[in-house]
């Protein structure tokens, strides 16, 4: 079976190592802590009140933004296939006292088992660490209701997102680990946006997350050129 | 916009009573929010409906002791009273700073600001906590849609999608579009939504006391480096007399002023054990004769250092107003300019639901009132940590509390009339 399923172990082997670090604010996914809040302002920009809504994350890590969302009285749904960073979500979802159900599957079989069954769906710096990101996007597509928000954020293949995502981040800044992202993987926007449609998804909104290393300021800007996230709704 | 009353709900809301808003703690911020909001009229102009439940009994006419906890104004914060109509009972009990002095024991640095160079008649005033809240009060009570609740706590509060069931322990039932956490540091509202505060302990302590001098302040604030750590004595107004009994024995009492003495945690709790004139000399010798003797050594507390911040402004239907989302110790200055900054906020984002038809809990409302307030509390609790950590080996932290942050300008003028403005709440 495990042929067949759309991951790339050795991309869960990197997350499986550094899996402890996940919640610790400065380290190895501090930008994610960072950058974290601008997300979730994102969709409830879109979404309004998320309070009671079923949502599903894919590819949740650790569960910063999971646990996020559940903090505000959604009910959420983690899945992701790196056991050690689901230990250490569903151990910190303990200790906070929120409730999210955290699952070992791939977004392909949630969305055989649970198909048009979530108002919002969120996949989050995940496709870029898969090896068919297409077939993500349709399961996204296939878990949200109609009329339902799916969100997707990643990196955009440029020459821009080589230099800051890798060269900056990885070599100079060290803010995450070495190896973290391949340049190779990452998406351009337009690419993205045509296999969202293609899967009865309307793109509605884009923006940029801008993360400055030295300051560590981070926003959300009109400029797609790194860090991009799109609000996509169910046709 | 609750006419599905009955949902499958566990809790019975038939005999509740409905409110616009439902505020927590009926304490400053709790009845600032309540008059600031008490203006506001509905998309049909109707007066919105607004509960407060406060769990002391509300207080009458304060009576005026030496030891009275003050507070300090910024200048918009006066403004802004001022705009609520509750400045006019304030006003006569409210000591104006008219100039600011900043010295530094040992070094040649001096400063001086002062209000007319900022074409203002003070650059903040001092007043008692209590005549605040009395303030507060009497102008509250010329209102007509506030409901008190008091006293009365909340026993539980249950989020749905379309309103909070609020149940108090009077067995009362309250439901509301909008419950507002104004009830301080241990917030029972931020507790029910399972809200997590962070904290930073910096290692320091705040002595509070007030305090006579032989020579009158004639409103200036003073702000003196020492090595034991900054001390800040605020202008307070003179009571009409005190019995107390006076230290150094013969002289008299010319002025009042409110002491902030950061210390290490340690050396506040031997100087807080000293006796009256044991305290009034150590103070003598660190701030100098700038106000002559000191005279009389009110009731001393100490209170440590620390910042205690909420990891969520905002919740369904919820809010967390002043002290619920941030506290800085010593509860004084900067911590109240704040939470007045976040009635004020919260005031323009209910005000804007309002005037375009939505519904004022909903959470694209509030995440509005999230965003404006993060650049705000960034802006102030950054400025006590980088002060923190600017000062800390030589001249340890600064009580941003009642020395309203404007040391700061001795070091760095380029800053100062950013500072000023800070100061002054703008």
């Amino acid at each position: 079976m495990s042929n067949s399923l759309n991951v790339n172990q050795d991309e869960i082997a990197k997350f499986e190592q550094v899996a402890s670090q996940w919640w610790e604010l400065d380290g190895d996914f501090k930008p994610l802590h960072q950058i974290n809040p601008l997300r979730r302002q994102f969709i409830c920009q879109h979404v309004g009140d998320i309070f009671d809504k079923e949502i599903i994350d894919v590819g949740c890590g650790g569960g910063i933004l999971a646990e996020s969302l559940a903090q505000l009285g959604a009910k959420v749904t983690g899945i992701d296939m790196g056991q050690e960073p689901l230990n250490v979500a569903k151990l910190h979802a303990l200790e906070a006292g929120v409730n999210v159900d955290y699952l070992k599957i791939t977004a392909e079989e949630q969305a055989q088992q649970h198909p048009e069954h979530y108002d919002v769906v969120t996949c989050m710096e995940m496709l870029e660490h898969v090896p068919d990101p297409a077939s993500i996007v349709n399961a996204c597509a296939h878990m949200v209701k109609p009329g339902g928000y799916v969100f997707f954020s990643t990196l955009n293949k440029s020459l821009k997102a080589y230099l800051l995502a890798i060269v900056a981040a990885e070599k100079v800044f060290k803010l995450v680990p070495n190896g973290t992202h391949d340049h190779k993987s990452f998406i351009r926007p337009s690419t993205l946006i045509s296999w969202a449609e293609s899967f009865d998804l309307k793109c509605i909104d884009a923006a940029g997350i801008h993360y400055n290393p030295i300051t560590e300021n981070h926003k959300l800007t009109s400029s797609l050129d790194v860090n991009y996230i799109l609000c996509c709704q169910r046709l | 916009m609750n006419n599905s009353e009955q949902n499958a709900s566990t809790s019975n809301t038939k005999d509740a009573q409905h409110f616009d808003v439902v505020i927590s703690g009926g304490g400053l911020s709790g009845a600032l929010m309540a008059l600031s909001l008490s203006s506001l009229v509905t998309h049909q102009q109707t007066p919105l409906k607004i509960a407060i439940i406060e769990a002391n009994p509300v207080l009458t006419d304060p009576s005026q002791s030496f030891d009275d906890r003050v507070l300090a104004l910024s200048h918009g914060s006066a403004a802004y009273l001022e705009s609520v109509g509750a400045w006019q009972y304030l006003k006569n009990h409210a000591e104006p700073i008219k100039n600011i002095h900043i010295s530094d024991r040992g070094h040649y640095g001096k400063a001086r600001l002062y209000a007319k160079h900022h074409q203002v008649d003070a650059l903040g005033y001092v007043a008692e906590m209590s005549f605040i809240g009395s303030a507060l009060l009497k102008t509250l009570a010329t209102k007509n849609n506030i409901t008190w609740f008091a006293p009365d706590s909340i026993a539980n509060v249950q989020w749905q999608p379309e309103q909070v069931n609020v149940e108090l322990n009077s067995a009362t039932q309250l439901t509301t579009a909008l419950l507002l956490a104004c009830d301080g540091a241990q917030s029972a509202c931020r507790k029910f939504a399972n809200i997590s505060t962070t904290s930073r302990d910096y290692q320091q302590s705040a002595l509070i006391a007030n305090v006579a001098t032989a020579i009158h302040h004639k409103n200036i604030a003073y702000e003196r480096f020492t090595q034991t750590g900054p001390i800040a004595m605020l202008p307070l107004s003179t009571l009409p007399q005190s019995n107390s009994t006076s230290v150094n024995g013969q002289q008299s009492s010319a002025g009042r002023c409110s002491l902030v003495w950061t210390l290490t945690p340690e050396l506040a709790e031997d100087m807080l054990n000293l006796s009256d004139d044991e305290f009034a000399a150590q103070l003598e010798k660190s701030f100098g004769r700038w106000l002559g003797n000191i005279t009389q050594v009110g009731k001393r507390a100490v209170y440590p250092l620390k910042l205690l911040q909420a990891t969520e402004q905002v919740y369904h239907r919820m809010a967390l107003i002043g002290n619920a989302s941030h506290t800085i110790h010593p509860i004084a200055g900067q911590g109240f300019n704040l939470g007045l900054r976040d009635v004020r906020d919260m005031t323009q984002v209910i005000k804007q639901a309002l005037a375009n038809g939505q519904d004022i809990g909903s959470f694209s409302n509030l995440i509005q009132y999230a965003k404006s307030r993060q650049q705000d509390q960034k802006q102030v609790i950054g400025l006590t940590d980088s002060l923190v950590t600017l000062f800390s080996n030589q001249l340890p932290p600064l009580v941003v509390g009642r020395n309203i942050g404007l040391k700061v300008m001795n070091y760095l003028p380029v800053l100062k009339n950013a500072l000023v403005k800070k100061t002054m709440g703008y």
